[in-house]
């Protein structure tokens, strides 16, 4: 498991590495509302919550992993 | 074998969706502005106040779903209170107040014992305070305060992070750290209490958010954390059977066994690698792949893949269709059955959070408006162990 989690951020930052440059003038798509990643944050802690009390996996949402809450 | 296929998925997605990149209309992009970097949020002066009220609702009534031995029904209303303001250009802070009403099926069953007759039902509130700096064109750093309270559960967090933004803002690197200590009333099935017991919780999360091309952007993320201290649910059970034994009338099946308290280790630590790559197709449509992989030293091994398509619509409604498919191992020392009269492993747990599943999520979220904003979400969980549930929230945002 711990081979396939290195082996992953491996490949995924190499590909992420091999990425271009690119022009300020190209970025319009970027800045439409349909790609902020973080459309609400209140939204996410909720989720986040929900997941972590749910399931055996915590983290990877938000940057906690644990901890403040009784719940998990 | 299956990490490494999902691995590969998402690889082969970033490589298709850089490929695919291409020019488009000109405009301005405020990078790294996800879940893992500090963000600014407005000019000098903005501020904002969100009323948000999430529900929760599991059904388990007669306890036929999960734990066989437990009805695990549970219901949570949440009101949220968040108010957010830019103070200057170089700070902002935000003060989010959380409340929780719950109602579950393990409550009330403490609520028979006289000690805890006031445990009927819980009551969480929390009260977090975020502050953000921007100390150069490329440099933010933000930290913050929490406090959370329970009728057996109080903890204090703390925690900081910093983001980097590279020039030409294609990319930046965030580095976060939070650090929580709880303190749990250990109050066991039977009513029993046994003091006062603590939980430290540690993670560190390293983010990189990089544009991959003129339409494409995407996050790549991964949490170590480590957990130490009373881990354990205070009141989880474990039912040994045998049929010498007389039927239970606390379990929820009647079975011929008797209950001793869930005993797991005190210290855990995880690996969480998670990313998530964004597509824009046209200005009113986007697509995006999520993959998340986790892993345990207490055994449970896990991964979920997200699927997500956002449209605009013209009259300014944005609509988040989602998919999640979520897999996980069971912990080593879960079992769903413990027979005999001998003695128990020293480990031990019948957690149904702790066992082997997978759950499909489809997930819908609206939100419409811009200086006053409406936004509803809703969400339903199809659980291979039957423990299915809904989830729905809506929030009203002022921004002045």
């Amino acid at each position: 498991m711990r081979r396939a989690l290195v082996l992953a951020a491996v490949l995924i930052a190499l590909s992420l590495g091999a990425c271009n440059t690119v022009e300020f003038y190209e970025k319009g798509a970027l800045s439409s509302p349909v790609m902020g990643f973080d459309l609400d944050p209140g939204r996410t802690a909720f989720h986040q919550k929900i997941h972590y009390a749910t399931e055996g996996a915590a983290g990877g949402l938000g940057t906690s992993a644990g901890g403040g809450c009784g719940c998990y | 074998m299956l990490l490494k296929a999902c691995a590969t998925v998402l690889l082969l997605a970033t490589c298709a969706a850089t490929a695919s990149a291409q020019s488009d209309d000109a405009g301005s992009l405020a990078p790294g502005g996800g879940e893992l970097g500090a963000t600014s949020h407005g000019a000098a002066g903005d501020t904002s106040w969100t009323v948000r009220l999430g529900f929760y609702d599991r059904d388990d009534s007669g306890g036929g779903e999960g734990n066989p031995f437990l009805d695990e029904s549970l219901t949570i209303i949440e009101p949220v209170v968040i108010f957010d303001q830019q103070v200057s250009d170089d700070f902002g802070w935000t003060a989010r107040f959380t409340y929780d009403y719950v109602s579950s099926a393990s409550i009330e069953r403490l609520s028979k014992f006289p000690a805890q007759s006031g445990a009927s039902r819980d009551n969480y509130f929390d009260l977090d305070l975020g502050f953000r700096h921007r100390l150069s064109d490329a440099d933010d750093v933000s930290w913050h305060v929490d406090l959370a309270t329970e009728y057996d559960y109080t903890s204090l967090g703390l925690g900081g992070g910093w983001t980097h933004t590279f020039e030409e803002r294609d990319a930046s690197v965030s580095v976060n750290l939070n650090l929580y200590e709880d303190s749990v009333d250990v109050i066991r099935f039977d009513g029993s209490e046994e003091g006062s017991e603590s939980r430290t919780s540690a993670a560190l999360t390293l983010g990189w958010y990089q544009v991959l091309g003129a339409n494409t952007h995407a996050e790549l993320g991964l949490t170590l954390s480590d957990q130490s201290g009373f881990l354990e649910t205070p009141y989880n059970a474990v039912v040994q059977e045998d049929p010498s034994y007389a039927a239970n009338p606390n379990l929820a099946n009647g079975a011929q066994g008797l209950e001793f308290t869930e005993e797991l280790p005190d210290g855990r630590t995880r690996t969480a690698l998670f990313g998530k790559v964004r597509h824009a197709l046209g200005q009113q449509d986007a697509l995006e792949l999520g993959l998340r992989l986790y892993d345990d030293d207490w055994g449970v091994a896990a991964w979920d893949v997200t699927p997500r398509w956002i449209h605009e619509f013209d009259a300014g409604l944005l609509m988040d269709l989602s998919y999640r498919y979520y897999t996980q191992d069971a912990a080593d020392y879960w079992s769903d059955s413990f027979t005999g009269t001998g003695p128990l492993p020293e480990f031990r747990t019948q957690d149904s959070d702790l066992g082997e599943f997978d759950s499909n999520l489809f997930g819908a979220h609206w939100r419409w408006g811009s200086r006053r904003q409406w936004d509803f979400g809703l969400n339903h969980l199809l659980r291979s162990d039957g423990l299915d549930h809904t989830f729905f929230s809506i929030g009203w945002t002022t921004n002045s």
